[in-house]
């Protein structure tokens, strides 16, 4: 009855950003990131490639209600970079490692296959 | 004491109720070059239905979203409109579309496109299929005889197409379709599954539109039945264990981990079966005896196809697609500073 129609899964409104920022306004380098049609496994991602980044001191996320389809990412950084320079940063090491990851696996199979023949 | 602080932070340890599971992010920045060498992927077993390997060096972040994209976000071709128009035999129609729904599509999705909202059917998003088949009385006496219908299982003597399958779909090539999958025809995965039952001047047609879609719409465009990971376990003896006390944790452990050598004294066979059953510290005498343990950055994931993809087609997709929507995130955020300027 109150499920949200399958395609708000899939499409913005058109006011609507797709990265939404917020600076914080209690504290300094401290900013959130709305960020629509993403769900846990962008929050979950993002924030544990943010935490090996030494100048950030607090990265979180949470989605705010299940049945809307958005998270908010929560970052704050010790002033030598911005949080929204440090979320670009996260984002530029997962693509590297996605890169490698995919060079490793097709290696390995490659090589599985070899030796099965 | 400090051992175990340090050992702590690369392995959860089993206890008799729960797990010891310390998470430590390390807020050091761990360097692109680690990454390349810290990670380690092997592959354990590979078939045309599915692949399990090691993923060693990842985080379980890394290894989640990539579980989660497997299941819910590679786009696959499942029958979505069905056009019935006639139907009946026992199944429902309504029931029977959706049946025809879960049936698996043996066709490369990366060669169609997603249809949009307002666009009709075309080569390009809509593969067809047809259905039309009508159940008849063979001509033969036993068949003649109406007596013998009282048994079901004389059915597949006694009619033609008493049972519908997936093989009496027939592709309807649409535009193009034909030339262009002329070395690959376009077919279900699997030729032998059941759709309906049926008896003498019953009758099933329709036309049944596949669509390109991605598991979180519906289960049905999920390109694998089952996608998961474990921690890879890590099991060793803390003392020396012979004799009568070996032979009894031999036989408690129902994967058969340990073995013992012919001077009578225990060994880890093989740790990588464990089930994490906890049979063995069961007894209090044995509990500090073996350390049950799981590595907590070793990954072994498991990704069984339906048979739209290969499983390793699935695991380079879905790495793929992972990518795709990382960069699209920065490309976003860089598009945000320009917009601030």
């Amino acid at each position: 009855m109150n499920t949200p129609a399958i395609s708000e899964l899939f499409s913005l409104p058109p006011d609507v950003k797709k990265i939404e920022h917020v600076d914080d306004t209690k504290a300094k380098h401290a900013a959130k990131f709305v960020m629509h049609l993403e769900d846990h496994t962008a929050g979950n991602l993002l924030r544990y490639s943010l935490l090996r980044n030494e100048n950030v001191k607090f990265s979180g996320y949470r989605r705010p209600h299940p049945l809307e389809n958005k998270i908010e990412l929560k970052v704050h950084t010790n002033g030598k970079i911005s949080p929204k320079e440090a979320a670009k940063q996260a984002c530029d090491n997962l693509c590297t490692e996605f890169i490698k990851m995919k060079e490793a696996f097709l290696m390995q199979v490659k090589e599985f296959k070899g030796e099965g023949k | 004491m400090s051992n175990i602080f340090e050992e702590s932070k690369t392995r959860a340890f089993i206890k008799n109720e729960g797990v010891d599971y310390n998470t430590t992010v390390t807020t050091q920045e761990l360097p692109l070059e680690d990454f390349a060498e810290n990670l380690q992927i092997d592959v354990i077993s590979l078939n045309d239905e599915d692949i399990t390997f090691d993923v060693k060096g990842i985080d379980p972040a890394f290894a989640n979203a990539l579980r989660r994209i497997f299941i819910s976000e590679i786009p696959t071709m499942a029958i979505e409109k069905v056009n019935m128009w006639q139907n009946t035999s026992v199944i429902p129609d309504e029931v029977l579309a959706h049946r025809m729904g879960l049936v698996p599509i043996k066709v490369d999705p990366r060669l169609f496109e997603v249809k949009g909202k307002n666009e009709d059917h075309n080569e390009n998003n809509c593969v067809q299929f047809n259905l039309h088949i009508k159940c008849t009385r063979k001509n033969t006496p036993e068949a003649q005889n109406r007596e013998n219908d009282i048994l079901p299982e004389n059915d597949e003597a006694l009619f033609n197409h008493a049972s519908v399958y997936t093989s009496d779909m027939k592709w309807v090539p649409i535009g193009t379709q034909e030339e262009k999958f002329k070395n690959t025809p376009i077919r279900p995965v699997y030729e032998d599954i059941l759709l309906s039952k049926m008896r003498p001047g019953q009758e099933i047609e329709m036309e049944l539109m596949c669509e390109k879609g991605v598991g979180k719409t519906h289960a049905k465009w999920s390109p694998v039945s089952t996608a998961y990971y474990r921690l890879l376990p890590d099991i060793a003896l803390k003392e020396e264990i012979s004799g009568e006390e070996a032979q009894e944790l031999k036989s408690k452990c129902p994967m058969n981990v340990f073995d013992i050598e012919d001077t009578g004294k225990l060994f880890v066979k093989n740790s990588r079966v464990c089930t994490t059953c906890r049979e063995c510290i069961r007894d209090e005498k044995f509990v500090d005896k073996i350390k049950l343990a799981k590595v907590k950055n070793h990954f072994e994931f498991t990704v069984e196809s339906v048979g739209m993809y290969k499983p390793e087609e699935i695991v380079t997709e879905g790495i793929k697609i992972l990518k795709e929507k990382v960069k699209c995130w920065k490309n976003t955020m860089k598009g945000m500073e320009e917009d601030e300027e």
